[in-house]
Protein backbone atom coordinates (compact mmCIF):
# COMPACT_ATOMS: atom_id res chain seq x y z
CA UNK A 1 0.00 0.00 0.00
CA UNK A 2 2.47 2.41 -0.17
CA UNK A 3 4.08 4.85 -3.27
CA UNK A 4 0.91 5.74 -4.56
CA UNK A 5 0.83 9.12 -2.64
CA UNK A 6 2.72 11.40 -4.75
CA UNK A 7 2.79 15.09 -5.69
CA UNK A 8 2.60 16.44 -9.37
CA UNK A 9 5.60 17.79 -10.51
CA UNK A 10 4.40 19.73 -13.61
CA UNK A 11 2.59 22.18 -11.28
CA UNK A 12 4.77 22.13 -8.56
CA UNK A 13 6.52 25.16 -7.73
CA UNK A 14 10.11 25.30 -7.27
CA UNK A 15 10.14 26.02 -3.24
CA UNK A 16 7.44 23.12 -2.60
CA UNK A 17 9.66 20.32 -4.86
CA UNK A 18 12.49 21.58 -1.75
CA UNK A 19 10.37 21.80 0.63
CA UNK A 20 9.30 18.36 -0.18
CA UNK A 21 12.82 17.06 -0.91
CA UNK A 22 13.71 18.25 2.61
CA UNK A 23 10.93 16.65 4.20
CA UNK A 24 11.79 13.62 2.77
CA UNK A 25 15.91 14.04 3.95
CA UNK A 26 14.12 14.79 7.12
CA UNK A 27 12.06 11.48 7.50
CA UNK A 28 14.97 9.70 6.14
CA UNK A 29 17.27 11.31 9.43
CA UNK A 30 14.42 10.91 11.65
CA UNK A 31 14.59 6.93 10.94
CA UNK A 32 17.89 6.74 11.22
CA UNK A 33 18.34 8.74 14.45
CA UNK A 34 15.21 6.93 16.20
CA UNK A 35 15.43 3.00 14.77
CA UNK A 36 18.98 2.77 13.02
CA UNK A 37 20.37 2.52 9.77
CA UNK A 38 17.54 0.04 8.83
CA UNK A 39 14.81 2.33 9.75
CA UNK A 40 15.84 3.83 6.74
CA UNK A 41 14.96 1.16 4.45
CA UNK A 42 11.24 1.93 5.12
CA UNK A 43 11.17 5.54 3.75
CA UNK A 44 7.77 6.19 1.77
CA UNK A 45 6.60 9.33 -0.11
CA UNK A 46 3.34 7.99 1.66
CA UNK A 47 4.84 8.81 5.27
CA UNK A 48 6.90 11.88 4.12
CA UNK A 49 3.33 13.50 3.09
CA UNK A 50 2.34 11.99 6.44
CA UNK A 51 4.57 14.77 8.17
CA UNK A 52 4.09 17.55 5.75
CA UNK A 53 0.15 17.24 6.33
CA UNK A 54 0.67 16.67 9.98
CA UNK A 55 2.96 20.08 10.36
CA UNK A 56 0.44 21.70 8.20
CA UNK A 57 -1.78 21.68 10.29
CA UNK A 58 0.23 22.28 13.60
CA UNK A 59 2.00 25.03 12.19
CA UNK A 60 5.04 24.22 13.53
CA UNK A 61 8.06 26.21 13.07
CA UNK A 62 10.83 24.26 11.39
CA UNK A 63 14.19 24.09 11.96
CA UNK A 64 16.39 22.96 8.72
CA UNK A 65 20.50 21.87 8.52
CA UNK A 66 22.19 20.59 5.47
CA UNK A 67 22.97 17.47 5.82
CA UNK A 68 25.21 14.28 4.60
CA UNK A 69 23.15 11.73 2.56
CA UNK A 70 24.21 8.26 2.06
CA UNK A 71 22.90 8.38 -1.51
CA UNK A 72 25.12 11.60 -2.50
CA UNK A 73 27.57 11.76 -0.10
CA UNK A 74 29.55 14.31 -2.40
CA UNK A 75 26.47 16.75 -1.58
CA UNK A 76 24.49 17.88 2.19
CA UNK A 77 20.88 18.36 1.56
CA UNK A 78 18.86 19.95 2.95
CA UNK A 79 17.00 18.56 5.73
CA UNK A 80 14.32 19.57 7.73
CA UNK A 81 14.79 18.83 11.56
CA UNK A 82 12.81 17.60 14.47
CA UNK A 83 9.58 18.06 13.57
CA UNK A 84 6.53 16.31 14.92
CA UNK A 85 5.11 15.60 11.81
CA UNK A 86 8.63 13.46 11.38
CA UNK A 87 8.98 11.97 14.47
CA UNK A 88 5.18 10.36 13.70
CA UNK A 89 5.64 9.78 10.35
CA UNK A 90 8.83 7.54 10.99
CA UNK A 91 6.79 6.17 14.23
CA UNK A 92 3.84 4.89 11.86
CA UNK A 93 6.70 3.79 9.09
CA UNK A 94 8.15 1.42 11.66
CA UNK A 95 4.89 0.52 12.88
CA UNK A 96 3.09 -0.44 9.98
CA UNK A 97 5.75 -1.79 8.15
CA UNK A 98 6.71 -4.57 10.97
CA UNK A 99 2.45 -5.75 10.98
CA UNK A 100 3.04 -5.64 7.16
CA UNK A 101 5.94 -8.02 7.25
CA UNK A 102 4.32 -10.03 10.26
CA UNK A 103 0.74 -10.57 7.89
CA UNK A 104 3.15 -11.58 4.84
CA UNK A 105 4.97 -14.05 7.25
CA UNK A 106 1.97 -15.51 8.32
CA UNK A 107 0.20 -15.96 5.06
CA UNK A 108 2.88 -16.50 2.64
CA UNK A 109 5.28 -18.08 5.08
CA UNK A 110 8.21 -15.84 2.77
CA UNK A 111 11.23 -16.11 4.72
CA UNK A 112 12.57 -12.90 3.75
CA UNK A 113 9.84 -11.99 5.67
CA UNK A 114 10.96 -13.53 8.71
CA UNK A 115 14.21 -12.24 8.58
CA UNK A 116 12.42 -8.75 8.08
CA UNK A 117 10.98 -9.28 11.44
CA UNK A 118 13.77 -10.12 13.11
CA UNK A 119 15.85 -6.82 11.55
CA UNK A 120 13.18 -4.66 12.96
CA UNK A 121 12.13 -6.33 16.06
CA UNK A 122 13.79 -3.78 18.66
CA UNK A 123 12.65 -0.79 16.52
CA UNK A 124 9.01 -2.31 16.96
CA UNK A 125 9.33 -2.58 20.49
CA UNK A 126 10.88 1.01 20.39
CA UNK A 127 7.90 2.26 19.30
CA UNK A 128 5.56 0.91 21.70
CA UNK A 129 7.35 3.11 24.17
CA UNK A 130 7.44 6.45 22.14
CA UNK A 131 3.31 6.32 22.05
CA UNK A 132 2.03 3.37 23.55
CA UNK A 133 -1.41 4.31 23.42
CA UNK A 134 -1.26 5.27 19.53
CA UNK A 135 0.79 1.63 19.15
CA UNK A 136 -1.94 0.11 20.88
CA UNK A 137 -4.64 1.44 18.81
CA UNK A 138 -2.34 0.64 15.41
CA UNK A 139 -2.09 -2.78 16.60
CA UNK A 140 -5.87 -3.16 17.74
CA UNK A 141 -7.14 -1.86 13.87
CA UNK A 142 -4.35 -4.06 11.63
CA UNK A 143 -4.71 -7.34 13.64
CA UNK A 144 -8.45 -6.95 13.10
CA UNK A 145 -8.07 -5.34 9.50
CA UNK A 146 -5.85 -8.49 8.54
CA UNK A 147 -8.38 -11.18 10.31
CA UNK A 148 -11.36 -9.36 8.04
CA UNK A 149 -8.79 -10.13 5.05
CA UNK A 150 -9.15 -13.79 6.10
CA UNK A 151 -13.10 -13.92 6.64
CA UNK A 152 -15.16 -14.85 3.48
CA UNK A 153 -18.58 -13.42 3.01
CA UNK A 154 -17.32 -9.82 4.15
CA UNK A 155 -18.82 -6.85 2.31
CA UNK A 156 -16.34 -3.91 0.93
CA UNK A 157 -17.33 -1.21 3.57
CA UNK A 158 -16.60 -3.91 6.25
CA UNK A 159 -13.49 -5.28 5.10
CA UNK A 160 -12.12 -1.29 4.89
CA UNK A 161 -13.04 -0.12 7.96
CA UNK A 162 -10.39 -0.95 10.09
CA UNK A 163 -7.85 0.31 8.24
CA UNK A 164 -9.65 3.21 7.49
CA UNK A 165 -10.21 3.70 11.07
CA UNK A 166 -6.94 3.47 11.58
CA UNK A 167 -5.70 6.43 9.91
CA UNK A 168 -8.77 7.97 10.76
CA UNK A 169 -7.60 7.74 14.20
CA UNK A 170 -3.69 8.03 14.18
CA UNK A 171 -4.70 11.52 12.28
CA UNK A 172 -6.60 13.04 14.55
CA UNK A 173 -5.13 12.05 17.63
CA UNK A 174 -2.59 15.28 17.60
CA UNK A 175 -5.65 17.34 16.19
CA UNK A 176 -6.99 20.33 18.15
CA UNK A 177 -10.01 20.09 19.97
CA UNK A 178 -12.52 21.43 17.21
CA UNK A 179 -10.81 20.01 14.67
CA UNK A 180 -10.81 16.31 15.66
CA UNK A 181 -13.82 15.44 13.72
CA UNK A 182 -12.63 16.92 10.30
CA UNK A 183 -9.32 15.20 10.64
CA UNK A 184 -11.07 11.88 10.87
CA UNK A 185 -13.08 12.26 8.48
CA UNK A 186 -9.91 13.30 6.15
CA UNK A 187 -7.97 9.94 7.58
CA UNK A 188 -10.85 8.04 7.18
CA UNK A 189 -11.94 8.80 3.39
CA UNK A 190 -7.67 8.35 2.71
CA UNK A 191 -7.45 5.03 4.60
CA UNK A 192 -10.26 4.21 1.79
CA UNK A 193 -8.64 5.90 -1.21
CA UNK A 194 -5.42 4.09 -0.22
CA UNK A 195 -6.91 0.72 0.65
CA UNK A 196 -8.91 0.67 -2.89
CA UNK A 197 -6.42 1.88 -5.49
CA UNK A 198 -3.67 -0.76 -3.83
CA UNK A 199 -6.94 -3.49 -4.48
CA UNK A 200 -7.22 -1.98 -7.94
CA UNK A 201 -3.48 -1.82 -9.13
CA UNK A 202 -2.95 -5.48 -7.76
CA UNK A 203 -6.14 -6.81 -9.32
CA UNK A 204 -4.12 -8.30 -12.61
CA UNK A 205 -1.81 -9.74 -10.29
CA UNK A 206 -4.06 -11.12 -7.26
CA UNK A 207 -6.84 -13.25 -9.77
CA UNK A 208 -3.65 -14.49 -11.89
CA UNK A 209 -2.25 -15.64 -8.64
CA UNK A 210 -5.79 -16.78 -6.46
CA UNK A 211 -4.48 -14.36 -3.99
CA UNK A 212 -7.21 -12.31 -2.05
CA UNK A 213 -8.33 -8.92 -3.38
CA UNK A 214 -10.83 -6.75 -1.73
CA UNK A 215 -12.72 -6.44 -5.09
CA UNK A 216 -13.10 -9.54 -6.27
CA UNK A 217 -13.33 -10.95 -2.28
CA UNK A 218 -16.32 -8.65 -2.17
CA UNK A 219 -18.31 -7.34 -5.25
CA UNK A 220 -20.98 -9.51 -6.77
CA UNK A 221 -19.50 -10.44 -9.73
CA UNK A 222 -17.73 -13.47 -11.06
CA UNK A 223 -15.68 -13.87 -14.15
CA UNK A 224 -12.68 -15.92 -15.42
CA UNK A 225 -10.37 -13.36 -16.18
CA UNK A 226 -9.58 -9.97 -14.30
CA UNK A 227 -10.41 -7.78 -17.21
CA UNK A 228 -13.90 -9.18 -17.28
CA UNK A 229 -13.82 -8.61 -13.43
CA UNK A 230 -12.69 -4.90 -13.99
CA UNK A 231 -15.47 -4.64 -16.90
CA UNK A 232 -18.55 -5.54 -14.61
CA UNK A 233 -17.29 -3.94 -11.63
CA UNK A 234 -15.75 -0.49 -12.81
CA UNK A 235 -18.40 1.49 -11.53
CA UNK A 236 -18.41 0.26 -8.29
CA UNK A 237 -14.43 0.41 -8.33
CA UNK A 238 -15.01 3.81 -9.60
CA UNK A 239 -17.56 5.10 -7.31
CA UNK A 240 -15.78 3.90 -4.31
CA UNK A 241 -12.33 5.64 -5.15
CA UNK A 242 -13.60 8.97 -6.11
CA UNK A 243 -16.56 9.61 -3.35
CA UNK A 244 -14.03 9.39 -0.77
CA UNK A 245 -12.00 12.23 -2.74
CA UNK A 246 -14.97 14.01 -3.12
CA UNK A 247 -14.99 13.55 0.72
CA UNK A 248 -11.94 14.72 1.52
CA UNK A 249 -12.11 17.97 -0.75
CA UNK A 250 -15.68 18.30 1.52
CA UNK A 251 -14.33 18.05 4.82
CA UNK A 252 -10.52 19.91 3.76
CA UNK A 253 -12.45 22.88 3.32
CA UNK A 254 -12.58 22.93 6.90
CA UNK A 255 -9.30 22.29 7.82
CA UNK A 256 -7.21 25.07 9.72
CA UNK A 257 -4.05 24.64 7.55
CA UNK A 258 -1.36 26.93 8.36
CA UNK A 259 2.11 26.27 6.01
CA UNK A 260 2.76 23.93 2.86
CA UNK A 261 -0.78 24.64 1.69
CA UNK A 262 0.41 24.99 -1.98
CA UNK A 263 2.27 21.06 -1.14
CA UNK A 264 -0.38 19.46 0.45
CA UNK A 265 -2.92 20.61 -2.38
CA UNK A 266 -1.10 19.80 -4.94
CA UNK A 267 -0.44 16.05 -3.60
CA UNK A 268 -4.21 15.89 -3.20
CA UNK A 269 -5.76 17.74 -6.34
CA UNK A 270 -2.88 16.56 -8.89
CA UNK A 271 -0.83 13.98 -7.38
CA UNK A 272 -3.65 11.53 -6.67
CA UNK A 273 -6.17 12.13 -8.82
CA UNK A 274 -3.35 11.52 -11.31
CA UNK A 275 -2.21 8.10 -10.16
CA UNK A 276 -6.10 7.35 -9.89
CA UNK A 277 -6.69 7.93 -13.34
CA UNK A 278 -3.32 6.33 -14.58
CA UNK A 279 -4.01 3.02 -12.99
CA UNK A 280 -7.42 3.26 -14.55
CA UNK A 281 -6.54 3.85 -17.59
CA UNK A 282 -4.20 0.99 -17.67
CA UNK A 283 -6.94 -1.15 -16.00
CA UNK A 284 -9.60 -0.26 -18.55
CA UNK A 285 -7.32 -0.69 -21.63
CA UNK A 286 -6.87 -4.01 -20.02
CA UNK A 287 -2.86 -3.78 -19.45
CA UNK A 288 -2.07 -5.01 -16.37
CA UNK A 289 1.22 -3.46 -15.75
CA UNK A 290 1.41 -2.29 -11.78
CA UNK A 291 1.96 1.36 -10.77
CA UNK A 292 4.40 0.40 -7.51
CA UNK A 293 6.14 -2.50 -6.89
CA UNK A 294 5.87 -4.40 -3.29
CA UNK A 295 9.18 -4.28 -1.38
CA UNK A 296 11.06 -1.72 -3.41
CA UNK A 297 12.55 0.69 -0.87
CA UNK A 298 12.07 3.87 -3.52
CA UNK A 299 9.41 3.01 -5.99
CA UNK A 300 10.05 3.99 -9.46
CA UNK A 301 8.14 6.29 -11.35
CA UNK A 302 6.67 4.91 -14.44
CA UNK A 303 5.67 6.92 -17.34
CA UNK A 304 2.62 5.39 -18.72
CA UNK A 305 1.42 5.49 -22.11
CA UNK A 306 -1.47 6.28 -22.08
CA UNK A 307 -2.21 9.91 -23.80
CA UNK A 308 -5.28 9.88 -22.28
CA UNK A 309 -4.10 9.82 -18.89
CA UNK A 310 -1.61 12.69 -17.14
CA UNK A 311 0.57 11.61 -15.16
CA UNK A 312 3.58 13.05 -13.01
CA UNK A 313 6.55 14.61 -14.09
CA UNK A 314 10.36 13.32 -14.00
CA UNK A 315 10.68 15.58 -10.52
CA UNK A 316 10.99 12.65 -8.26
CA UNK A 317 13.08 12.96 -5.77
CA UNK A 318 14.37 9.50 -6.39
CA UNK A 319 17.53 9.09 -5.43
CA UNK A 320 18.93 11.23 -8.04
CA UNK A 321 18.18 14.68 -6.83
CA UNK A 322 17.55 17.51 -9.26
CA UNK A 323 20.07 20.49 -9.16
CA UNK A 324 18.12 23.36 -8.56
CA UNK A 325 20.01 25.47 -6.27
CA UNK A 326 19.26 24.72 -2.93
CA UNK B 1 -65.42 -1.80 11.11
CA UNK B 2 -61.84 -3.42 11.41
CA UNK B 3 -59.98 -2.36 14.74
CA UNK B 4 -56.07 -2.50 14.51
CA UNK B 5 -56.01 -2.41 10.92
CA UNK B 6 -52.76 -0.07 9.85
CA UNK B 7 -54.02 1.55 6.65
CA UNK B 8 -51.14 3.26 4.01
CA UNK B 9 -52.40 6.69 5.69
CA UNK B 10 -52.14 5.60 9.14
CA UNK B 11 -48.66 4.37 8.33
CA UNK B 12 -47.12 6.93 6.71
CA UNK B 13 -48.44 9.29 9.88
CA UNK B 14 -46.92 7.07 12.49
CA UNK B 15 -43.85 7.22 10.90
CA UNK B 16 -43.61 10.89 9.58
CA UNK B 17 -42.03 11.05 13.76
CA UNK B 18 -39.64 8.71 13.09
CA UNK B 19 -38.46 9.71 9.15
CA UNK B 20 -38.46 13.40 11.12
CA UNK B 21 -36.37 12.60 13.88
CA UNK B 22 -33.72 10.36 11.27
CA UNK B 23 -33.32 13.95 9.55
CA UNK B 24 -32.67 15.95 12.78
CA UNK B 25 -30.16 12.79 13.75
CA UNK B 26 -28.55 13.27 10.17
CA UNK B 27 -28.28 17.38 10.83
CA UNK B 28 -26.64 16.75 13.85
CA UNK B 29 -23.90 13.59 12.67
CA UNK B 30 -25.76 11.33 14.91
CA UNK B 31 -25.03 8.37 12.02
CA UNK B 32 -25.37 5.47 14.36
CA UNK B 33 -28.88 7.00 15.48
CA UNK B 34 -30.12 7.19 12.42
CA UNK B 35 -29.14 4.19 11.40
CA UNK B 36 -30.92 2.46 14.33
CA UNK B 37 -34.37 4.89 13.75
CA UNK B 38 -34.20 3.38 10.18
CA UNK B 39 -34.82 0.02 11.46
CA UNK B 40 -38.04 0.68 12.68
CA UNK B 41 -39.23 1.77 9.06
CA UNK B 42 -41.06 -0.89 6.98
CA UNK B 43 -38.68 -2.20 4.42
CA UNK B 44 -41.57 -2.21 1.62
CA UNK B 45 -41.28 1.66 2.40
CA UNK B 46 -38.48 3.48 -0.41
CA UNK B 47 -37.54 5.87 2.60
CA UNK B 48 -36.15 2.92 4.75
CA UNK B 49 -33.83 2.15 2.21
CA UNK B 50 -32.47 6.16 1.03
CA UNK B 51 -32.26 7.11 4.73
CA UNK B 52 -30.34 3.63 5.06
CA UNK B 53 -28.51 4.75 2.00
CA UNK B 54 -27.51 8.43 3.20
CA UNK B 55 -26.55 7.34 6.76
CA UNK B 56 -24.03 5.01 5.12
CA UNK B 57 -22.85 7.49 3.18
CA UNK B 58 -21.97 9.85 5.60
CA UNK B 59 -20.63 7.00 7.37
CA UNK B 60 -18.27 6.51 4.55
CA UNK B 61 -19.76 3.10 3.94
CA UNK B 62 -19.87 4.22 0.23
CA UNK B 63 -20.86 0.41 -1.34
CA UNK B 64 -23.76 -0.17 0.94
CA UNK B 65 -24.54 2.99 0.47
CA UNK B 66 -24.89 2.48 -3.03
CA UNK B 67 -26.82 -0.53 -2.90
CA UNK B 68 -29.03 0.65 -0.85
CA UNK B 69 -29.79 3.76 -2.98
CA UNK B 70 -30.32 1.88 -6.00
CA UNK B 71 -32.89 -0.01 -4.28
CA UNK B 72 -34.44 3.50 -3.50
CA UNK B 73 -34.08 4.52 -6.85
CA UNK B 74 -36.06 1.27 -8.19
CA UNK B 75 -38.98 1.92 -5.94
CA UNK B 76 -39.52 5.41 -6.92
CA UNK B 77 -37.14 6.49 -9.60
CA UNK B 78 -39.03 10.15 -9.87
CA UNK B 79 -37.97 11.09 -6.15
CA UNK B 80 -35.52 14.15 -6.81
CA UNK B 81 -33.66 13.40 -3.12
CA UNK B 82 -32.93 9.84 -3.94
CA UNK B 83 -31.93 10.70 -7.01
CA UNK B 84 -29.76 12.98 -5.97
CA UNK B 85 -28.03 10.93 -3.55
CA UNK B 86 -27.59 8.40 -6.04
CA UNK B 87 -26.36 11.56 -8.03
CA UNK B 88 -23.09 11.62 -5.47
CA UNK B 89 -22.46 8.38 -5.04
CA UNK B 90 -22.51 7.37 -9.13
CA UNK B 91 -23.06 9.51 -12.23
CA UNK B 92 -21.70 12.71 -10.33
CA UNK B 93 -19.09 10.85 -8.07
CA UNK B 94 -15.99 12.54 -8.05
CA UNK B 95 -17.29 15.76 -9.68
CA UNK B 96 -17.00 17.89 -7.07
CA UNK B 97 -13.00 16.97 -6.79
CA UNK B 98 -12.16 16.72 -10.04
CA UNK B 99 -13.56 20.40 -10.41
CA UNK B 100 -11.20 21.91 -7.78
CA UNK B 101 -8.56 19.56 -9.21
CA UNK B 102 -8.80 21.30 -12.76
CA UNK B 103 -8.94 24.61 -11.17
CA UNK B 104 -5.71 23.62 -9.13
CA UNK B 105 -4.48 23.24 -12.74
CA UNK B 106 -4.83 19.79 -13.20
CA UNK B 107 -5.33 18.77 -17.55
CA UNK B 108 -3.90 22.39 -18.30
CA UNK B 109 -1.39 22.47 -21.25
CA UNK B 110 2.29 22.91 -20.90
CA UNK B 111 3.05 26.45 -19.63
CA UNK B 112 5.92 27.01 -21.88
CA UNK B 113 3.11 25.68 -24.89
CA UNK B 114 0.67 28.35 -23.90
CA UNK B 115 2.89 31.19 -23.26
CA UNK B 116 4.58 30.54 -27.04
CA UNK B 117 1.17 30.79 -28.14
CA UNK B 118 0.36 34.03 -26.61
CA UNK B 119 3.63 35.75 -27.59
CA UNK B 120 2.87 34.50 -30.99
CA UNK B 121 -0.97 35.76 -30.65
CA UNK B 122 -0.09 39.50 -29.42
CA UNK B 123 2.89 39.85 -31.81
CA UNK B 124 0.58 38.90 -34.65
CA UNK B 125 -1.95 41.63 -33.18
CA UNK B 126 0.77 44.18 -32.64
CA UNK B 127 1.86 44.22 -35.93
CA UNK B 128 -1.57 44.85 -37.56
CA UNK B 129 -2.20 47.44 -35.77
CA UNK B 130 1.26 48.80 -37.05
CA UNK B 131 3.11 47.87 -33.68
CA UNK B 132 5.68 45.72 -33.23
CA UNK B 133 5.85 43.38 -29.76
CA UNK B 134 9.08 41.40 -30.67
CA UNK B 135 10.92 42.91 -33.20
CA UNK B 136 13.00 39.58 -33.93
CA UNK B 137 10.05 37.74 -35.97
Amino acid sequence: MYGYIRFYGDELKMKDLRLFKAYYCGLCHTLKHNYGQRGRMLLSYDMTFMAIFIDAVSGEKLSLDRLACPVSPWKKKLTILNSRGLEKAAFLSILMGYYKMEDVWQDDRMPLAKVAMALYKKAFRRTSDQWPETAAIIEEKLREFYQNEKTSGIGLDELTHPFAELIALVLSSDAEEGQKDVFYKIGYHAGRWLYFIDALDDLPKDVTKGSFNAFTATLPYSAPTWQQFYEAAKDDIYANLFVSLDEIHRYLKFLNIKQHRELIENIFYLGIRSVSELILCRRRKGNDEPFAEPFKIRTTCRHGTEQDALIPSSDFPEGKEASSGE
Amino acid sequence: MNEGVVTLDTYYNQNADIKAEIRKCMQRNLIDDALSLTEQLDDSDPDFYFFQAWAFAEKGWTQRAREYARIAMQMDNANAEYAALWNRLDNQAGHVYKAQSGRQGYGRDCGCCEMASCLVCSDCCCESMGGDLITCC
